[in-house]
């Protein structure tokens, strides 16, 4: 039987490794099929979907993607879900010795004999804990290896924005959101395995599923764009989204998890898509349009949430979520339901002025941990270029405000090596700091001075498929390097801490985040060379990859540093997020030129064509301000 | 603590897999509980506002306990038997809600009152090794200490007073090499002494040392008791 349970076999190995609460299930909300003990009469068949995060427990517990797809396939008629997580390294060696497959929680059973497994993929670096996963499970990492209908191995996420460089391990990738195409797959997938087809049958009905791309159907022309490979496979898969937000119901009785994981709080997520337009960035290009939820709907389901999981947080999610049209009548009105409780409420991140401080502040009640704010770039130019319409007096005003109202800790967010970056706007970011770190000083009382924490957190930039920047290289390492020394060597306030984050990962990030097919032997080679858990930068491994690259005939170096010209055919070429080429290459042009663009959600329309290629549109809850 | 707060005394069970949980993560558990069951907890105010609560006397992670307690401040009385159905409503698989009460808010903690607990271990033994385990229960009784090095200190038990009740073995019906231990510690000033380390002390003879590997199947900590005498 395939969903036989190995716990037997893994309880015993569980007192000898770390944190073994991350392995038992039995969480509160869990949910388990109801066995009878009665197994006189055949239960009904029943279709058993798998949905892993390449991560651990902590790391993937808490995904709002992984919680809605498992609640979306409980609610299909005899259908399961179940959570997959990787064991950390300890585990995982046990497990290898002892020939234990890799499990599923709930049932504890290998994830080798459902049905469907589903794979969320949030980052470049999560690729060699997919072969991991793979590896452990017993299927063969190769999709044109696997044999059979069962498990159809289905990935989604931001990464299959461009999932050429991974798609030789998938049989399918769902483009977009999730929620809605799920249940189209799965009844596609029971169809064909209840009429008898063949593999090759089951993945063109699959490729007929508006947004699910079928890698297998593609092949590339002479000018290495992928074409469809028969009639009627469409040649450009455009993502789903849910069009009504609000009418889409928000989980409530989310799991309750032991182990303590990251974001070990209620989730609410307030709206999707942002279109302030930062051309850097892939969550915000590719959520678009803005949905908001109404404040009834968000409310509510904050005190049903609170009440079915007992947390005491609940955190507000999006890309931007004083955004909101009614963020301040939203956080009043929590405010009402939440007092007398422990509960508090949680701002992902900072709205860089002072109305964004002041929403802090609604919240904060007696916690002032820290604030984050993310001007992203230190001088105005080159936070023009990028469209980060945020001036050096938001920030200031922005650090003031929230050293007044108590604050005494910020942390400022920048990248390094965005395209058209020059040595001024690299010693811009310590001159910003520093007049922070001057205007926080300045916004305290004198006995409170000493108090005052900031920090400078410096990433590489990483250029990303669908977004303007996608036709941009990164600079070299030795120039990103170059760019590091130049930043320590300004004079930063001594009272300010400076961290950036190993360049080295970033030059892989990027070397995979635009790679094309051809990506996947590097991958391949990397897990082959022992890399997994690349985003942990104490287990990153750059000579690892730097082996896997020889192995596997790449040039690192070069797959990070390419410029594609705006014409050239691109490896995701036929994934389409909604944004019209055309504006993307036009908003390059822009950032090349200093220009700016406005935000759709309160100034007009700039075209960007998703509002055209998904029916929907913004639609906000109010009116925004700017 | 305000006059007028009620101390509400939960019993309950934790078995099966909760036995790998963490002292932490039971306790960060049981707040959820409490939460979820919607009884009318106190909330201290201050820098994070958070529930009054005090959990009983930890047990390490692997082991059961049939009547663990926690401690938890109502800011109105609610009948005991409604809040313990109000709490079981809404316990997750593995913790069973076994009974509530009130005691008095003023009554110190339950590490400083609950010291009496009396233990239940499966162990393998053959009956040559079950021979040795007797005879150094019976050296340690005699000899009184137990020096047990821990984190690479030494800490001495004094056994007169932390056994209450000597280790009694009783065969496993129907699992030949079985044997259930079943004793009763007292803990002291210097904290517990583990079930498992006294009788791995008394494998080795009773001669204190590292204490050899025993074939432990599952420690339950079977009461939590204040102390009679
Ligand atoms: S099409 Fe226009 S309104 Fe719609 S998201 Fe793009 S810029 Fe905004």
């Amino acid at each position: 039987m395939s969903d036989v349970s190995l716990w037997d076999r893994l309880e015993p190995l569980l007192p000898t490794v770390e944190r073994p609460s991350r392995y038992i299930d039995h969480e509160y909300n869990a949910r388990h099929v109801d066995f009878s003990s009665d197994c006189s009469t055949a239960p009904e068949p029943v279709y058993r979907a798998a949905l892993l995060y390449p991560d651990t427990y902590e790391i993937g517990q808490a995904n709002q993607a992984i919680a809605i797809l498992y609640d979306a396939i409980w609610r299909l008629e005899d259908c399961v879900a179940e959570r997959v997580f990787l064991p950390w390294i300890d585990l995982a060696q046990l497990m290898r010795e002892q020939g234990i497959p890799l499990f599923s929680l709930e049932s504890c059973s290998s994830v080798a004999g459902f049905d469907f497994l589903g794979i969320t993929l949030s980052h470049e670096l999560a690729a060699t804990n997919v072969l991991e996963a793979l590896d452990l499970a017993g299927i063969p990492l190769h999709a044109d290896e696997r044999k059979g209908l069962t498990p159809l191995i289905v990935g989604g996420g931001p990464v299959a924005y461009n999932p050429e460089p991974i798609a030789a391990f998938f049989d399918a990738f769902v483009i977009g959101e999730g929620e809605e195409v799920i249940s189209e797959l799965i009844a596609v997938h029971r169809r064909c395995i209840e009429e008898g087809l063949s593999r090759s049958e089951l993945f063109v009905q699959l490729a007929h599923i508006p947004g699910v791309y079928v890698p297998s159907l593609y092949a590339p022309d002479e000018t290495g764009a992928l074409l469809p490979l028969g009639q009627g496979i469409p040649s450009r898969i455009s993502k789903r989204i849910v069009g009504n937000l609000d009418s889409w119901p928000i989980i409530t009785d989310v799991i309750v998890p032991y182990a303590e994981v990251s974001h070990d709080r209620l989730t609410v997520e307030v709206l999707r898509g942002c279109a302030r337009g930062c051309r850097f960035c892939q969550a915000g290009m590719t959520g678009r349009p803005v949905r908001e939820r109404r404040v009834d709907t968000i409310v509510s389901a904050v005190s049903e949430g609170l009440a079915c999981t007992g947390f005491d947080e609940v955190s507000l999610t999006s890309l931007s979520t004083t955004d909101h049209s009614r963020i301040e009548e939203l956080l009043r009105r929590l405010n009402g339901v939440l007092e007398g409780t422990s509960v508090g409420i949680s701002l992902p991140s900072q709205r860089l002025d002072a109305f964004g401080i002041d929403m802090a502040h609604l919240v904060a009640g007696q916690r002032r941990a820290g604030l984050t704010f993310a001007p992203e770039a230190g001088t105005q130019r080159l936070r023009d270029s990028i469209n980060k319409n945020v001036s050096d007096g938001d920030v200031l005003d922005a650090v003031t405000r929230a050293f007044e109202a108590g604050w005494r800790r910020c942390k400022l967010y920048f990248m390094l090596g965005l395209p058209s970056e020059r040595d001024e706007d690299v010693l811009g970011i310590v001159e910003l700091a520093n007049r922070a770190y001057a205007a926080a000083k300045e916004a305290v009382a004198d006995d409170q001075r000493s108090k005052v924490r900031m920090s400078v957190s410096v990433s590489v930039f990483v250029p990303k498929a669908q977004t303007p920047f996608q036709w941009e290289g990164q600079p070299t390492l030795e120039e990103i390097e170059r760019r590091v020394t130049l930043l320590r060597s300004a004079r930063l306030h001594k009272g300010i801490d400076l961290h950036w984050h190993d360049p080295a990962a970033s030059r892989i990030e990027a070397a995979l985040a635009r790679a094309g097919r051809d990506g996947s032997t590097l991958i391949e080679a990397a897990f082959r060379s022992g890399a997994t858990f690349d985003a942990w930068s104490e287990r990153f491994d750059a000579t690892a990859w730097e082996r896997a690259a020889v192995l596997a005939g790449k040039d690192l170096a070069e797959m990070a540093e390419r410029n594609f010209e705006v014409n050239e055919p691109l490896p995701w070429g036929h994934i389409s997020a909604g944004l019209d080429a055309r504006w993307l290459a036009r908003e390059r042009a822009r950032a090349l030129a200093g220009e700016t663009t406005a935000d759709c959600s309160f100034a007009d329309c700039s075209a960007c064509g998703v509002c055209d290629a998904t029916g929907a549109s913004n639609d906000l809850a109010g009116e925004r301000r700017g | 603590m305000a006059e007028g707060y009620f101390r509400l005394r939960i019993r309950y069970a934790k078995t099966g897999r909760l036995a790998l949980l963490s002292h932490l993560e039971l306790t960060r558990a049981l707040e959820r509980l409490v939460r979820r069951s919607g009884l009318p907890s106190v909330v201290t105010q201050g820098f994070s506002a958070h529930m009054r609560h005090a959990p009983g006397p930890a047990l390490p992670v692997g082991t059961c306990g049939l009547a663990e307690l926690f401690d938890v401040w109502l800011t109105e009385y609610v009948p005991a038997p409604v809040a313990r159905i109000a709490l079981q409503e809404v316990a997750p698989p593995g913790l069973e809600v076994r009974d509530v009460s009130y005691v008095d808010p003023k009554a110190r903690g339950l590490a400083a009152t609950h010291v009496v607990e009396t233990y239940v271990l499966v162990v393998a033994l053959s009956s040559e090794l079950r021979e040795t385990v007797r005879a150094g229960v019976a050296r340690l009784l005699e000899t009184g200490e137990l020096s047990v090095k821990r984190k690479n200190k030494l800490k001495t038990y004094d056994l007169k007073t932390a056994i209450i009740q000597a280790p009694e073995f009783m065969p496993v019906p129907g699992e030949p090499g079985l044997y259930e231990v079943t004793m009763t510690l007292r803990s002291g000033e210097q904290g517990s002494i583990r079930p498992e380390v006294l009788l791995r002390a008394a494998a080795e003879g009773g001669e204190g040392g590292e204490g050899s590997e025993l074939d432990l199947r599952s420690i339950t900590r079977l009461t939590l008791s204040e102390d009679a005498s």
